[in-house]
């Protein structure tokens, strides 16, 4: 106890709020932080502000979007291009396969880029799963990186690229298809905030965008004095309680109101009043 | 102070901050009279009660809607806007020959890279006939001496433009992403970027060599001199693009190996820019000029030797003295 710097909770605050008596020490928050995947970062005008990078199951649903839509893009010129090769009888052939192949190298290596810049960062998939890229200080990503991140996603799929050169003499341009990217992986999985090679070479990184869910408490805002002092993070756990109530459903709002109960000793609908009651008290008359 | 005061005394310098901001957002700010000045005010109070409430601990509601305020408004100050036509004319007058210069021990790595395989391959070639054969297969050699055969071209031959389109599709689309890829795998410790370098050496060199041998070379030559001035060169340029970023990699110096590579590729990307460039004008040069059969070979030749002295001028000379015009 006396080698560790850091303040431990009292008895009486953890006893009554786990009803187990469990201890929840600082430095388990400290943890959980960690654990959390919330970027924080500082405004110059010292603001602090918290984005949410998108992780493997967001960044692997953008991934496959993308491809399919990639392809269907590239049939669908292919497509057109023969169309109208055969309702012009063969006039006009050279200059349709110059369309084929430049977008062909267009979409191979600038489909990104060119979504990224036109659409707020976000490419078609990431339309899917509401992400975006960011610049990593949570500015709109520049030109520049998006350029980097997309011309980088080679790199994702060298182990492929390198046989398929060798034996083959080709360059697989679109070797990240296949699901043998191991690098781009390896990067995504073993990155704090889930950026593959491209996004730490640009200084990106790929964001939920969806609006977290606010519902506005609409219930009662009678205050009830709360009996013994309380701290602050204690505090904190009513404010949320009240906060989140829209969300809960009944039965886990008594759930979590009866936690409390050797504080107000009361129990079902009435035990949530009371919490509520306190939060209002907490936050204030209106 | 109590939350709801809070809310009660900043809610309409919130409203009016996101009002403006809205404007600001949909580049309607002009129109309806905003004045920067008032936004950027508003936002610093905003933050300042971000602050506020984060410090106080207020609830998540009110500081999520706060937080979001702010973010927004951030991405809409700290985003910057220059004139794209100045930006595009100083990066080829000024800076891209100039980082070209500043690279110059990579770019003469990567020339040794690839004219040393080249000369040695054209070595062998001339001391053994056979030795062609070891590099390519019989098959693939007769194709090349059927391409440039001066005696199968007959002078009725076609200049089919049609068919020339579909070439320039063909070179942007290969060449180009050959560069790219010579640039991206120097990150992969800059084995592929040799390796391509070195291949591509070797295979250019023993053709030139085997053609030349056989007596080919006024076929050959004057289809090849005009866009080699910008392939030969965007291919090396390349190379050195992606040996600095290899090198990033192998010695990284007193930095970390991630900052030491992300300083690589901003110093890179001017050249990976204009090699880019490069490769489009060999494209196009050699989709419409190198197989136009008009032109007689003095011509082509003519030509050729002008493009090869502009470029190298190019790199030599241009933007040494713009410094002072582009300093403000």
């Amino acid at each position: 106890m006396a080698n560790n710097p850091l303040p431990q909770p009292t008895h009486e605050q953890t006893d009554w709020a786990s009803g187990e008596g469990e201890r929840f020490t600082l430095k388990d928050v400290e943890k959980l932080q960690i654990l959390d995947t919330k970027l924080i970062l500082e405004s110059p005008e010292g603001a602090e502000l918290e984005i949410r990078p998108a992780g493997l199951l967001a960044r692997g649903i953008t991934l496959v979007v993308d491809e399919m839509l990639r392809l269907l893009l590239f049939l669908v010129i292919l497509g057109t291009a023969a169309l109208i090769f055969l309702l012009l009888l063969g006039v006009g052939l050279g200059m349709l396969l110059f369309v084929v192949f430049v977008s062909f190298f267009i979409l191979s290596w600038f489909y990104g880029v060119i979504f990224e810049q036109l659409n707020d960062g976000k490419t078609p998939g990431k339309v899917v799963t509401s992400t975006k890229v960011s610049s990593s200080d949570g500015t709109p990503v520049g030109i520049m990186q998006s350029i980097i991140r997309n011309l980088f996603r080679q790199v994702d799929s060298l182990f492929l690229s390198i046989p398929a050169l060798m034996f083959l003499g080709v360059w697989p341009i679109w070797g990240w298809l296949f699901p043998l990217g191991l690098f781009g992986l390896f990067f995504v999985l073993f990155s704090k905030d889930f950026r593959r090679l491209g996004d730490h070479l640009a200084g990106t990184v790929v964001i939920h965008t969806s609006e977290p869910k606010v519902v506005p408490y609409k219930g009662s805002k009678t205050p009830i004095q709360v009996p013994v002092p309380m701290a602050l993070e204690d505090q904190k756990l009513i404010l949320a309680f009240q906060d989140r109530s829209e969300e809960f459903s009944e039965e886990r709002k008594v759930e979590l109101a009866e936690v409390l109960k050797p504080l107000h000793g009361v129990q079902g609908e009435q035990a949530v009043e009371v919490c509520l009651g306190y939060a209002n008290a907490i936050r204030g008359a209106t | 102070m109590k939350e709801n005061r809070f809310i009660q005394t900043r809610e309409e310098a919130w409203n009016s901050y996101k009002t403006a901001l809205e404007a600001f957002e949909s580049s309607s700010a002009r129109q309806t009279g905003q004045s920067v000045e008032e936004f950027v005010n508003l936002y610093r109070s905003v933050s300042h009660d971000l602050t506020v409430a984060r410090t106080r601990h207020y609830g998540a509601n009110l500081i999520e809607r706060l937080n979001e305020l702010v973010v927004r408004g951030h991405n809409v100050i700290y985003f910057s806007r220059a004139g794209w036509l100045e930006k595009i004319y100083r990066f080829y007058a000024h800076t891209f020959p100039r980082e070209v210069r500043k690279h110059k021990k990579w770019v003469f790595t990567s020339l040794v890279f690839f004219v040393l395989p080249w000369l040695a391959v054209s070595y062998c070639i001339a001391k053994s006939d056979s030795f062609i054969y070891s590099i390519f297969p019989e098959q693939s050699v007769e194709q090349y001496e059927d391409m440039y055969n001066p005696d199968l071209r007959s002078p009725n031959q076609r200049f089919d433009a049609s068919q020339q389109f579909a070439m320039f599709g063909i070179y942007i689309f290969n060449n180009t992403s050959i560069g790219l890829l010579v640039f991206v795998s120097g990150i992969g410790f800059g084995l592929l970027t040799i390796f391509v370098l070195l291949s591509n050496s070797v295979y250019i060199g023993a053709i030139f060599a085997h053609l030349t041998l056989i007596g080919y070379g006024s076929t050959l030559y004057p289809f090849v001199i005009g866009h080699g001035a910008f392939e030969l060169t965007a291919v090396v340029i390349a190379g050195a693009a992606g040996l600095r970023l290899a090198v990033a990699v192998y010695f990284p110096g007193q930095l970390g190996r991630q900052t030491a590579l992300r300083q690589g590729i901003r110093e890179t990307m001017t050249l990976v820019a204009g090699f880019f460039t490069m490769f489009l004008i060999a494209a196009f040069i050699e989709a419409f000029w190198s197989p136009w059969p008009f032109p007689p070979s003095i011509i082509k030749y003519l030509v050729g030797c002008v493009l090869w002295i502009l470029v190298l001028a190019y790199f030599f000379f241009a933007g040494r003295n713009e410094i002072s015009r582009f300093a403000s």
